[in-house]
């Protein structure tokens, strides 16, 4: 890619990318050298960086669970049993129903093709009617803060009982 | 094994069975396409922040809509989250305003307080009973005062002789999201 | 030669080898390949049962192929297909129902992780930390699925644009748009843990 006259990323869809390669540590040098002098200029694509580097570093956090020690060992056996058979003989037992398999996978796959080109649509829209996940995601942290605020209701007395007090 | 005739059998049925699933998707499609309109809550209206809004509004659905608003979370976040909020509901008026209120205080910190909010929360929740109870007794305390009140009261030598560094930094933050008294 | 066509050979080379009946090359593939597949399958699920499970029968339905493998992507590409195939069906039929009961043990399974910078005790930084772990959980599980698989492509198997749209089966212009949603959505979600620079 050549960027002899460089656009602002943040306005330039096919540039955008470049936004994500960054703290990503993905772009070539001479790519990488154009972006920080725009970015020395740029609040917008400043910005967009310093999250976007903060949000990779975050998601490091996320380590995944260790392995099951038997994994290996189920596999195999599972291997092992699959090698049993004749590599033909699952073929040889769905015959019949190959014709209807076909069939059935071309209506899967209009039917895929026709709800997934929906979805790509609809990728930020709500899991439930009419709420976003946005605002899902803002009613759990705030029951997480109200979880934790609760226990200053057995701490904190109502202003009407501290002052029956005084 | 199934004999051929099943199996021919078998497969008509999942013909059939996958005909009906594309009409149906296809069905959903058409209607989730054409969503009803539904009026989306004013920010910050009557003074609730956006998490506090949102709240209400899983609140107010039907079971069957939260189940499906929180169906991406893992299972066992999501029982969590209905049991917080059943709890949440059965609130008496006087408790769930003065949690709003203290959420309403939390939620307007800067992000980097709000977060020393809630780990000082968390820490005070693991806090010995001993310590525990003297942390409490002193946020009540606090609860009751002005802001210039607590300000003077955290700077005092009583204050820090009583309480270790750690405690302090607690109880200042913890403090933040208690409305000043009167 | 470029690093990723090497690769692809070395891996296409071993896949023709178990192709004509080699099962130490099938070992060397699944050394190679099973935590990334793993691990790809666990984020995607959130349930380590599950995720072994899915696992098994991604290197399963490799095996099975066998007979009829062709080179005509990059192995990895072909294994992670199947990966996200097998994770996105599970959680399309609701399956992640059955494995409720097993999440518990999850939490206390994750290894340490990258503590954040921050002047408060320890204990107060783990508990933040777990919090934020948590936050970062169950922000990647809000993600659409097929958005929620491009991040984890894109940063934990560090996978480029084209490989993942091969993948995914779309454009690597879609891959792009579902990336730069779905980290926009992250950047704006996790930006309160963030110190407030995001968003």
């Amino acid at each position: 890619m050549r960027y002899r006259s460089f656009q602002c990323p943040s306005e330039t869809a096919k540039l955008r990318e470049l936004l994500l390669d960054y703290p990503a540590g993905r772009l070539e040098p001479a790519v990488r050298a154009h972006l920080e002098k725009h970015l020395a200029v740029c609040p917008a694509c400043r910005d967009t960086v310093e999250a976007q580097t903060a949000v990779w570093n975050a998601l490091d956090a996320w380590e995944p669970a260790p392995l099951s020690p038997d994994f290996n060992r189920r596999l195999w056996h599972e291997i092992d049993r699959v090698a049993a058979e004749p590599w033909y003989k699952g073929l040889v037992e769905w015959r019949p129903l190959l014709p209807a398999m076909f069939v059935a996978l071309l209506v899967v796959a209009a039917g895929l093709m026709f709800t997934r080109s929906h979805d790509v649509l609809i990728q930020s829209a709500a899991p439930g009617e009419g709420v976003t996940t946005t605002e899902v995601d803002q009613a759990v942290s705030t029951l997480d803060d109200l979880q934790l605020l609760q226990q200053l209701d057995s701490v904190v007395r109502p202003e009407s009982d501290a002052a029956n007090e005084i | 094994m199934l004999p051929t005739k099943s199996k021919v059998l078998a497969a008509s049925v999942l013909s059939g069975l996958i005909l009906t699933y594309s009409a149906s998707a296809a069905q959903s499609k058409g209607a989730r396409s054409a969503p009803a309109p539904r009026p989306r809550a004013p920010k910050a209206a009557s003074g609730k922040s956006p998490g506090n809004q949102a709240l209400e509004r899983l609140s107010r659905m039907s079971p069957a809509e939260r189940e499906k608003a929180l169906s991406n979370l893992p299972p066992d976040r999501r029982a969590q989250v209905l049991k917080r909020l059943e709890s949440y509901q059965t609130l008496s008026p006087e408790a769930r305003a003065r949690a709003n209120t203290q959420l309403q205080r939390l939620q307007s910190l800067p992000p980097k307080q709000q977060n020393q909010v809630r780990g000082s929360l968390q820490e005070f929740q693991n806090l010995p009973e001993a310590r525990k109870a003297a942390v409490s007794n002193e946020l009540d305390r606090l609860g009751a005062m002005s802001e210039a009140q607590r300000t003077a009261r955290m700077n005092s030598p009583e204050f820090k002789s009583r309480f270790s560094s750690s405690e302090r930094q607690m109880i200042g933050d913890i403090s933040r999201v208690l409305p000043p008294g009167k | 030669m470029t690093i990723s066509t090497a690769v692809l050979d070395l891996d296409a080379e071993l896949m023709l080898r178990v192709k004509s009946g080699d099962g130490e090359s099938f070992r060397i593939l699944l050394e190679k390949h099973r935590n990334p597949v793993i691990h790809f399958v666990y984020r995607m699920v959130q349930d380590r049962a599950v995720a072994e499970e899915l696992a098994q029968e991604v290197f399963l339905r490799v095996y099975k192929s066998r007979a009829t493998y062709e080179p005509t992507a990059k192995f990895t590409t072909w294994l992670f297909r199947i990966a996200t195939h097998l994770a996105l069906n599970w959680l399309r039929d609701g399956r992640r129902e059955r494995g409720a009961q097993r999440l518990d043990d999850d939490r206390g399974g994750l290894l340490p992780v990258r503590e954040y910078p921050d002047h408060r005790p320890s204990v107060e930084q783990r508990m933040l930390r777990d919090a934020h772990l948590q936050q970062v959980r169950d922000t990647i599980a809000l993600l659409p699925e097929k958005q929620r698989a491009a991040v984890l492509m894109h940063k934990y198997e560090e996978m480029g644009y084209a490989q993942i749209a091969q993948v995914l089966g779309c454009s690597e212009s879609a891959v792009k748009s579902l990336l730069f949603r779905a980290y926009e959505t992250l950047r704006a979600r996790l930006a309160f843990m963030l110190g407030g620079g995001a968003g």
